[in-house]
Formats: C-alpha cells, structure tokens, sequence
C-alpha cells in the first residue's frame, strides 16, 4: 500500500477562519486497481480527474484537492461522488483530511489583474477575418474556390485560436507585506487554466469566484507532484508563502536581482517612477519626466492599502524570480517599503 | 453590398471586444448569438440580381462563426454547438431562399412574406412592448409568436443565451424557401 499525503509543510501562516476565497478543500480517497482513472464529481463546485492506470491488486490512499464553493470551505463541502472509469476497480471517499482542511492566508490582499485577459480574439485573428473576407468577395464569381479558401480559413482560424488559448496570460507577483511581519508570499495568478505544484500550504483564489474549477493530476503523487487547475472565464490566483533567503530589496540595497522597471509610492499616495534598479545599488531617484507619467501599471496597484509607502519592481528575465518555473512576467510588490 | 454590411456588423463587438472599448461588456453574451444576428437580417434580403452561388453567405461568414463559436466555448459558455448548428441551417436556408426567389415575377411575395417573418414580427412585438411600458404586455400572443419564429428573434434569445426552440424559426425559414420556389418557377414559365 502506498501512502501518498502532501502534507510536507505543516508549518506556514495559517488561519482557521482567513479569507472565505479558497477553492479547495483536501480530500482522502482510496483507490484500488483495475482502472484508467478516477473522476470525482463535486459539482457543481467542480471535479478531479486522477489519471492512472493501476492494476489489478493495486492500492492507493491519495489526499487531493477538490473544489469546493468559495464560502464553505471550513464547513459545508459537499463530499465528492467517484466514479471509476475504463476498470473494473474501485473508488472511495474516505474522509476530509484534517490537517490543513482549509488552507488560507491571513490578511486581504489586492490581487492583481492579469494583463490581455478579456477573452477577446486575438488581432492576428481579426486581420486572417478581413483577409478572408475581402478574398472571398473578390472571389465571389467562384463558388467553388470561394467555399475552400472558407475552409482553409476557418481551420486556420482554429489553429490560431487554440495556439493563443495554449499559453494563457499569467504573470508572478512576488509581495511582501513588511508591516506584518516581513512575510514573503508568491502570487501566480493566470487566465482560464494554470499548473501548480500541489506542495502545501497554498491557497487558490478564483475571480469571479465560484466559476466551476476542473482539478486534473496523476495517480502517483510525489513532493514534485503538480494538477492542473482550469476555471474557464475565470482569473486563478495561487498564492504561497515563501522565504526568499539571502534575497531581500531595501532602500539601501538591492540583493535581489535587477528589476527593469520600478515605481515608489509613497505614504501620502503620490507615485514616483525610479527606472531601472541595477542589483547591489541602492533605490534610484525618481525620474524628472518620465513617459507614463510616473504610474505603474494598473493591473498591479488595484486598492492597495493606503497611508503606508509602496514598491512596484518589474523583475528582469535573468533577476531571481521565486520558487520553481514562474510564468514569464515576474513583479515584486512590497507593502510598507 | 448586403454582405459587406453584415460582414462589418457582425465583426463590430469582436473588433469592440479586442479594443477593450469602455462601457462595452460582451463578456456574458454569447458571441455567436452576436455574430449571427446581421449576418440573418440581410442574408435573406430579396435581391434583384444572381449571385454565382446560392452559399456565398455562408462561405463569407463561416470564418468569422467559428472564431465566435470557439471564443464561447473556450469561455465555457453553453448551448456553442446548438446554437452554431442552428444558426447554420437558418442562414443557409435564408440564403437559398434569397436565391430562389431572385429574377421571378412574384418575387414580390417573397418580398413581403420576408419582412412580416424576418424583421416585421420583431420589430412589432419590440415597439408594442415597449410601447406598453415596464411591466405591461401589450403585444399579443400571435405577435409574441411570429417574433420567436423570427431568425432574428432566436438569434437576440441565443446572444444571451436564453433558451429558444429553434423549430419554429426553422419552419418559417423552409416557409420562406417554398414561396420562394413558388416564385422562382413563376419566373421559368410553363
């Protein structure tokens, strides 16, 4: 029998009753072989599908995440119904796993939009529509050849558009709230669907929040274990406590990495844009005139808390960027600088 | 003309969408449902001359319905394939029954048959409703009626996504291809 709890980290900020926006409650399943997978259905909260196979004789006792509504994860979860699919194996919802049942940070937090997150078709897309379109007309006298560029069109459309929904926008905010505390958390916050590692403790947040979460992962879980996490038309933050070691930013010091970009707001809500933040010097002075008129960008600085100082660094690709594989754009944000 | 019009109309909220234009939010709409509808107002217009293909339409818009049809799916809005399979049918049968109808002596009644089942009916029970004011129905149930027959009745319910059966808009579409038959082999002669 093999016993797969994630459970590695027990320790970490956590609150019984913090914020009401965690999807997932952990759940202890039992599974016996013969079968391809195992779907459990929580709806209308969401599923899991664990992907196998076992065979026959095989045993496993897995703690996985299933979604539960935004407002109950404490309480109230309705307890998943498994079904097993493609053997003639079995399924069992055993219990919530009590240890860290309802995994959330303290403290409300901004979280940040993610840029080209519209859902909108892509421009190259538009421009192939307006091409087609003036092309058929032009060939309008031929049915034939009007009928297949339609075709050959519309599968090229196809093609684009799954190729732009592969690789969703996402980005990684790096915060720090140093008022309470100097806790490190990562932010990874993705449109429509996002992987993450399943090493607890982590908390993941959807906007708007009760959209149908789809959780998918393998059977054999290890401390790399990762799901795939997808909520169509939703934002979903995952956010996790880190400690960044050596790594710190002050005023003084950058022994961070260089950050291409930084804004400094200060406590009376005037930002301040200071350029380009080169590792081992201390934090520029502000610009005279600067392009954007010395404002971040706004998918970052949405309600942030008032009457205490800012930072906002765009991270450069080579500067330390968090724990695993971030997406591309990396910000560091940090309260009370 | 016809089809540039609906061609530019139909991409309109796409276009709206990707430039992220204050005030307009497509993001609970089916955009199918948006797509469709110019494309079903001016398809059948009557015409007074040929087209080459009597599925010119719906070659010129099937690029533009699959973007939209994959947008809502990807979005996870429901009813895509209904809503798509539906909408087809109506469109090419629309389109054949504006080819048909072309060159004969009575195309007049397709004409008319036409504006009372495309955009007549909608437009009656639309002016009635509003004209009674909140809360007050004042269009009568044979105009309620013909307006859901209306292809462009059931293209305004599928944009956001409200349940509409696609039989009724269906029959006044083959309605609207007989007549135009009828007219067509008026136009041939004995």
């Amino acid at each position: 029998m093999a016993v797969c709890a994630l459970g590695l980290i027990a320790s970490g900020p956590l609150s019984a009753h913090g914020s009401a926006g965690q999807r997932l409650r952990w759940a202890r399943i039992e599974v016996d072989g013969p079968l391809a997978s195992v779907r459990l259905d929580a709806m209308p909260a969401g599923v899991v599908e664990l992907a196998g196979p076992l065979t026959e004789g095989e045993h496993r006792v897995l703690e996985v995440p299933v979604p539960v509504p935004s407002s109950s994860t404490n309480t109230g979860a309705r307890q998943p119904e498994t079904r097993v699919v493609g053997g003639s194996g079995r399924a069992r919802f055993v219990s919530w796993s009590e240890s860290e049942s309802a995994t959330t940070f303290a403290g409300a937090v901004s979280w940040p939009a993610v840029p080209g997150s519209s859902g909108a078709v892509p421009l190259p897309v538009l421009l192939l529509l307006l091409a087609a379109f003036l092309v058929g007309l032009a060939l309008r006298r031929r049915p034939a050849a009007c009928a297949l560029l339609a075709l050959m069109s519309s599968g090229v459309v196809t093609l684009l558009m799954i190729n732009a929904e592969a690789s969703p926008p996402s980005l990684r905010l790096l915060e720090l709230r140093a008022a309470g505390g100097g806790e490190w958390h990562v932010i990874d916050a993705a449109r429509d669907a996002c992987r993450a590692s399943l090493e607890r403790p982590f908390e993941l947040v959807l906007q708007p929040a009760n959209v149908p979460l789809r959780v998918s992962m393998p059977m054999d879980l290890d401390a790399r274990a990762s799901a795939r996490f997808e909520a169509r038309g939703a934002t979903l933050f995952v956010r996790r406590p880190f400690a960044p070691g050596p790594h710190a930013l002050t005023r003084s010091m950058n022994r961070w990495g260089r950050l291409d970009a930084t804004w400094v707001r200060t406590a009376d809500g005037v930002w301040t844009a200071r350029g380009p933040w080169e590792l081992g010097r201390p934090l520029p002075e502000p610009i005279e005139e600067p392009l954007d008129g010395g404002l971040p960008p706004g998918h970052l600085n949405p309600a942030l808390p008032q009457g205490v100082e800012i930072l906002i660094g765009r991270l450069a690709p080579q500067a330390f960027r968090g724990p695993g594989n971030g997406p591309r754009q990396a910000w560091v944000r940090i309260t009370s600088f | 003309v016809s089809l540039s019009i609906a061609w530019t109309a139909s991409i309109v909220p796409l276009v709206c969408e990707w430039l992220r234009l204050g005030g307009l939010d497509f993001q609970a709409q089916s955009r199918l449902g948006w797509v469709f509808l110019p494309w079903l107002a001016l398809t059948g217009l009557p015409r007074t001359r040929r087209r080459a293909s009597p599925w010119l339409a719906m070659s010129l818009a099937a690029p533009m319905l699959v973007a939209a049809g994959l947008q809502d799916h990807l979005a996870g809005r429901p009813g895509v394939l209904h809503t798509a399979g539906v909408g087809c049918a109506l469109l090419l049968l629309l389109d054949r029954a504006a080819h048909d109808a072309c060159g004969g002596t009575r195309r007049d009644a397709y004409g008319l048959a036409w504006t009372v089942l495309v955009p007549g009916a909608v437009m009656l029970h639309v002016a009635l409703t509003w004209g009674a004011g909140p809360g007050r129905e004042a269009s009568s149930r044979v105009v309620s009626f013909l307006a859901s027959a209306s292809p462009l009745g059931w293209s305004f319910a599928r944009m956001g996504a409200v349940a509409a059966s696609p039989f009724a808009p269906l029959a006044a579409c083959l309605l609207l291809l007989v007549i135009a038959r009828g007219a067509g082999r008026e136009a041939l002669g004995p």
